[in-house]
């Protein structure tokens, strides 16, 4: 700097007049002369070379004559400013230098202090009145040397300023009359050679008129007031009063001072004499350079502000960071400084800075911020008369440029604001923001007049972006060949696409349209573009006709389901006005529904064959005992009830209609399925010699039929039978949803379970072979086999087979095999009893095969219930076998065992009664048994009467082998006869307490002619005498009275089955016996209801 | 009534125009009783019934008796139903193409019909009788039963005038297309042994018991 003042130059002409400048007539410093046009309207910010060297020059030239110190943020080396000029404009270095030198060569520009008085505060009140009339006086004294705070700056300070500058220099504000805070706002551009030894000066001064006294006395309001008037008086006539006074040297200033200075005094006294706001700028008149001559200050500064701010955009770019939006120091410091020189109002490089940023948003990435400044700046300071018409409609045109640019972009909004990028929305809020602050603008209203409001201008945007998005999707998936199926799938990608953008518009665009413009973007979408892909859907079905091929047919779904979920994503019902394209839509696919279900069930009937062909009958596992077709059938059921979940069929009568087609496919499903898994059982089996391999598949077949059972009774559930029926209950009678669903479905699993059956009877059969084979065995076994042996093969048949079927069969099917061998087998066995009635032995094998078998078959709580075991068959089987199995004596021991009953249960004397005591002492081995009497005998004789006695026998015989049968007297027509004899047995205890031992009391008549008639028997059982149950002596004996019984008169089954053993004389003679007796009591007869 | 203990499952269709008493023509012959009242039916409706066949030789019926599970569907006539209702055509193996005989319209309609047949069922000519409904009101009678047989001769199916109010041939009616139906199949049986019900056309005969025996003999 200091080289370049110490130069000699060429003073130009001082303006003499002191330029008075109100605020508000900034505008007559602008250049006068009218622009040119390419000034008014710069297409961009590129500029041609000349242009750029035109613009070099200036920022060199500005940089050069650089004033003021540094802001603190600012740089204060040249060199760096120089240099970094040079890499913004892309000089090379020789050009660069070439510039410079011709820059310095240029004049120098006049230099000036622009300062502005503001106001005072707190001054002192010099008048009689209290207050002051002040007014300032400031210049420039020039030529000082340079001694920063020394003595003589101090002296210097109290010199006034109209005795140290000359009077053409020197300038004066207005007089406010009557106050000690006065406000002028008056600026004053004042003009200096050399900052380092220039200073300003300003006085204030308190102005002093020709008055009367009258007048001040009028005025006078104190005593205070009084002296100051007399102490007037004496001075001078107009001498004015001094106020302070502020003196600054230039090279202390920065570019730019806005302070609070306080008022100095001349002498000490009033030190305190309040304080005064000024503002300062260095500002350049003359600039030498060719931009500055020809060209308004702030077209200037524009251009230069696009240069630097392309230059940095592009820094970052190169960098890949995006810009931030602040510019780095060195462009700070340029444009401040060229800002400053030119002297432009904040307003107007609030102007450039929006016009610049504006025009380099169009074409390059920055944060909106940097346009929102320069908004709210321009906001702030508008009035439009500041303005020139050609700067007005530069404005204009760049806020319609930036609206038209903004409205582009929202119109293309999906492209260029893309989801993939993960800012984009952001990006996109910022562009709306900008875009209504900018709408918001008073400039904005006035220049533009006839601008729409920007939300119908956003939406019609994104309306005809909409649509305009919509045909370049269809163009771009337009089928290569056309094709009904081609052209359907061409459709399908579209609505897809549709939806795609409608849920990103849902969750992402809608919210920031809403928020910033109140604009419902998504509604307004979703109506445009269900009206499109309403009429093209529609237009495609016509082309497709009511012949529905089941590929076109499938396009179709695919398309229908799709539609689904568009019309979906679109308001309720309740929430929209008017009718959508799309309402409906489902009408325009009744004529593919046929299809769809043929579909569908090829599809299922594909998947059934090929998951049978596949399946090698094996179990999938211990517990799974199905095996993999019925898994793969459970999934291509649960695929059809998908199918039928996508469609989803609005009208309900007709939803029903398809929902029994669907159960209708499904069971006849099913029952395929039955017939193709057992021909691949037998296809599988009929390789194979193991029979065990065949009844393995025959299991997995059952197995995986009941898996099927349980698979189509989740149908209801699956087809939402519950809702269907809600749905169609208002049109449907109960009945008919009973026929078509209930008892279809019913029909099916009755299918089913005949199938099991006969699948579990087959099993059955391949055993029953089996048992029956070892139960005929067991017969035929030499005698000396013992039972338990004799069995073996039988049980070890049984616990194969049966373990085997357990762990192959599921537990139900298991059971009713069971079931089914149980009956079975109870058949053979009694088959074979019956053929064995003859021979105890095979007969006891056949007894204690059963127990066996029940234990077996019940198999500890796991196999057949104890209720299913016990059958009417079984008893009798058990009750028969139990008597075969019993030797001749068991028998007979049976045989007074029932009569014994008979005894019991006897309480009716028809036949009479006999009245004994019996008592058994054991210590001397004797049954003493005391006949007392018989009463009511029957009258066995023609004269009315009978000759009764009493046999008395113990029983049974073989029991009793030595002792003999006694009788008592015989009595003479006496039906009522008192025997009153006693009998004495020598027989020890042990066999009286068998089961069926008694005292047999036979009461016969005696015919001398022929044999005694039986007038009935009595039985005693021996275990109820006394002495014989407990060991003691017996005491008083009492007395017992039996009715007298008749024997069965129609073969007992005991005597029946000792009767048939023909070989065994022991059982024969028993026999006899007592059929004698029973012939006996035959020749007369019971002679029931006496 | 279902016990799954059937020989043959067979699927029978009733179709005709909306009104010419298809319902009531099923009722009749499932339940035996007539209901004059018109309720028209909604989309689909579903009736069963089982019933004896005996085989016929070619002399006379060999006595072998089957039991055939009948599965009867009531079709609407209502034209919104139309296209729905074909796709129950695909799996029934006979039909019972009905019009009105007091009604010229349903009987021209029969035409149509016929064709929407020979469009959807299993195959080109499927076992069908055309049944002239309402045989008990001559005096309204629009269709005389010569039209009626020259239609049934051009398209080689047989013709029955019923009535579902009397009961009159509707036996008869279903009877003969059973026997179609049943000689159809032998038919089939005898020239393929690949189970018909795959290729998903006619029979559902049960033939569990044939596979087991082959399978267990033991």
């Amino acid at each position: 700097m200091a080289m370049l003042f110490s130069r000699p130059q060429r003073r130009p002409p001082l303006m003499r007049q002191a330029i008075k400048i109100r605020r508000r007539g900034v505008r007559d410093l602008q250049d006068t002369r009218p622009p040119r046009a390419q000034e008014i309207e710069p297409s961009s910010h590129h500029l041609s070379p000349e242009e750029r060297a035109l613009l070099y020059e200036e920022a060199l030239y500005t940089v050069l004559y650089r004033l003021g110190q540094p802001e603190p943020n600012h740089v204060g080396e040249s060199s760096e400013l120089l240099r970094y000029l040079q890499e913004a404009f892309r000089m090379e270095p020789e050009e660069h230098q070439q510039m410079l030198k011709r820059v310095q060569q240029l004049e120098k520009p006049v230099f000036c202090l622009k300062a502005t008085v503001k106001q005072a505060k707190g001054i002192l009140g010099k008048d009689v009145s209290g207050f002051s009339d002040p007014y300032c006086l400031l210049g420039i004294e020039q030529g000082m040397t340079v001694s920063g705070g020394s003595p003589g700056l101090r002296r210097r300070q109290k010199a006034v300023v109209r005795h140290t500058i000359p009077e053409e220099q020197t300038h004066r504000t207005q007089v406010i009359t009557q106050t000690l805070n006065p406000v002028w706002d008056e600026t004053f551009i004042l003009e200096f050679e050399d900052i380092s030894n220039a200073s300003f000066h300003l006085d204030m001064w308190d102005m002093d008129t020709v008055e009367s006294v009258r007048q001040k006395l009028g005025e006078l309001t104190d005593l205070h007031g009084l002296r100051r008037m007399f102490k007037e008086a004496r001075k001078d006539k107009g001498q004015d009063d001094f106020l302070g006074n502020v003196v600054l040297r230039l090279q202390d200033l920065r570019c730019r001072e806005d302070h609070w200075y306080p008022l100095e005094p001349c002498t000490d006294t009033y030190p305190d004499r309040g304080q005064c706001h000024l503002q300062f700028q260095f500002i350049h008149k003359r600039r030498a350079t060719k931009a500055s001559r020809s060209q308004p200050s702030y077209t200037v500064h524009l251009h230069l502000l696009q240069q630097l701010v392309s230059h940095e955009v592009t820094q970052h770019q190169a960098g890949s960071t995006s810009w931030d939006g602040s510019l780095s120091s060195q462009a700070a410091t340029i444009l401040f400084l060229h800002a400053t020189q030119k002297d432009l109002s904040d307003f107007h490089r609030s102007l450039a800075q929006w016009l610049a940023y504006s025009r380099l948003y169009q074409s390059l990435e920055f944060p909106s911020s940097c346009l929102l400044f320069p908004i709210t700046s321009i906001e702030y300071q508008w009035i439009q008369g500041r303005l020139k018409a050609e700067q007005l409609e530069e404005l204009a045109t760049s806020f319609s440029s930036l609206l038209a640019y903004g409205l582009s972009l929202i119109r293309r909004f999906r492209s260029v604001f893309p989801l993939s990028v993960p800012d984009s929305p952001a990006r996109l809020q910022s562009l709306l923001r900008v875009l209504v602050q900018m709408c918001k603008m008073k400039a904005f209203g006035e220049l533009c007049p006839n601008s729409d409001p920007l939300p119908s201008l956003v939406s019609e945007a994104l309306r005809a972006g909409t649509v305009g998005w919509f045909h370049l999707k269809q163009q771009h998936h337009q089928p290569m060949v056309q094709g009904l199926l081609e052209m359907g799938k061409a459709l399908l990608s579209l609505v897809q696409d549709i939806i795609g953008d409608l849920h990103q518009c849902q969750r992402t665009w809608n919210k920031i349209f809403h928020n910033v413009l109140k604009i419902d973007l998504f509604s307004m979408a979703f109506l445009e573009l269900q009206w499109l892909v309403a009429k093209r859907v529609q237009d495609h079905i016509g082309a497709v006709g009511g012949s529905v091929t089941l590929e076109v047919g499938e396009s179709l779904f695919q398309l229908y389901v799709s539609l689904k979920e568009l019309y979906q994503l679109g308001p309720l019902p309740s929430e929209r006005d008017g009718v959508l394209a799309l309402e409906g839509f489902h009408r325009w696919f009744r004529p593919a529904i046929p299809s769809w279900l043929q579909k569908t069930y090829s599809v299922a009937l594909a998947r059934v064959q090929r998951a049978v062909q596949m399946d090698q009958l094996v179990p999938l596992g211990e517990l799974t005992k199905h095996s993999t077709s019925a898994v793969d059938l459970s999934t291509c059921f649960a695929q059809i009830s998908h199918t039928a979940q996508q469609l989803d069929w609005p009208d309900p009568e007709e939803a029903f209609m398809i929902t029994v087609k669907f159960v209708e496919d499904t069971c006849r499903l099913a029952l395929v399925y039955c017939s193709l898994i057992k021909a691949r059982a037998r296809e599988l089996s009929a390789g194979q010699k193991d029979q065990g391999q065949a009844a393995n598949m025959l299991c997995v077949v059952v197995n995986d039929m009941e898996q099927l059972r349980l698979v189509i009774g989740k149908l209801p559930t699956q087809l939402a039978w519950e809702a269907l029926e809600q749905r169609v209950g208002p049109v449907l009678e109960q009945e008919q949803l009973q026929n078509t669903l209930h008892a279809q479905l019913q029909g099916a699993l009755a299918g089913l379970g005949h199938e099991i059956r006969t699948g579990v009877r087959t099993l059955a059969e391949q055993l029953e072979a089996g048992i029956a084979k070892h139960i005929q065995k067991l017969v035929g076994i030499r005698e000396s086999v013992l039972p338990e042996d004799a069995i073996l093969p039988l049980m070890k048949f049984l616990e194969v087979e049966l373990c085997y079927m357990n762990t192959n069969l599921v537990q139900e099917n298991f059971s009713s095999l069971l079931s089914l061998l149980w009956t079975h087998t109870l058949t053979v066995l009694a088959e074979v009893a019956a053929s064995q009635r003859s021979c105890p032995r095979a007969c006891s094998r056949l007894k204690f095969a059963l127990q066996n078998l029940e234990v077996c078959f019940y198999a500890e709580g796991c196999g057949l219930p104890p209720e299913a075991l016990h059958t009417a068959t079984f008893q009798a089987l058990q009750r028969d076998l139990e008597l075969q199995a019993a030797s001749s004596r068991e028998l007979i021991h049976k045989y007074f065992c029932s009569r014994l009953q008979q005894q019991a249960a006897t309480t009716s004397e028809e036949l009479g009664a006999v009245t004994v005591k019996a008592s058994y002492r054991p210590s001397e081995q004797k049954l003493r048994v005391e006949l007392l009497s018989a009463s009511n005998l029957l009258p066995l004789d023609s004269n009315g009467s009978s000759d009764p006695f009493v046999q008395l026998t113990l029983e049974p015989r073989h029991e009793f082998p030595e002792l003999a049968p006694r009788e008592t007297q015989k009595h003479k027509k006496d039906l009522h006869p008192l025997f009153d004899e006693t009998f004495e047995f020598l027989v020890p205890a042990e066999p009286c307490q068998k089961d069926g031992a008694c005292l047999l009391l036979s009461v016969l008549d005696h015919d001398t002619l022929g044999t005694d008639d039986l007038e009935g028997e009595a039985f005693l059982p021996l275990c109820s005498v006394p002495g014989l149950t407990g060991m003691e002596e017996p005491g008083e004996v009492p007395q017992t009275r039996l009715p007298l019984t008749y024997p069965a008169p129609n073969g007992d089954p005991i005597l029946q089955l000792l009767e048939s053993r023909k070989g065994d004389r022991e059982a024969q003679a028993f026999v006899r016996l007592r059929r004698q007796r029973a012939k006996k009591a035959s020749q007369h007869g019971p002679r029931p209801g006496r | 009534m279902t016990d799954g203990d059937y020989d043959y499952l067979i699927k029978l269709l009733a179709l005709g125009d909306s009104g010419v008493g298809k319902t009531t023509f099923l009722y009749r012959y499932t339940d035996n009783k007539f209901n004059p009242k018109f309720i028209t039916t909604v989309g689909i409706d579903f009736r069963e019934k089982r019933v004896a066949y005996n085989t016929q030789g070619p002399n006379g019926p060999t006595g072998k008796a089957f039991k055939v599970h009948l599965q009867l569907w009531d079709t609407a006539g209502q034209e919104r139903f139309r296209s729905l209702t074909t796709a129950f055509f695909r799996d029934a193996m006979g039909f019972l193409l009905m019009f009105d005989l007091t009604s010229q319209q349903s009987f021209l309609n029969v035409r149509n019909w016929m064709s929407q047949l020979q469009a959807n069922a299993y195959c080109e000519n499927p076992d069908i009788v055309l049944i002239g409904n309402k045989a008990d009101l001559p005096d309204q009678r629009e269709v005389n039963e010569r039209q009626a047989r020259d239609l049934a001769e051009k398209y080689s199916i047989p013709y029955f005038e019923t009535s579902a109010a009397t009961g009159q041939n509707v036996e008869k009616a279903v009877e003969t297309l059973l026997d179609l139906i049943m000689k159809r199949m032998e038919q089939c049986v005898e020239k393929t042994h690949i189970p018909d019900t795959v290729n998903g056309s006619s029979s559902g005969k049960l033939d569990g018991e044939k596979s087991a025996e082959k399978k267990c003999a033991c």
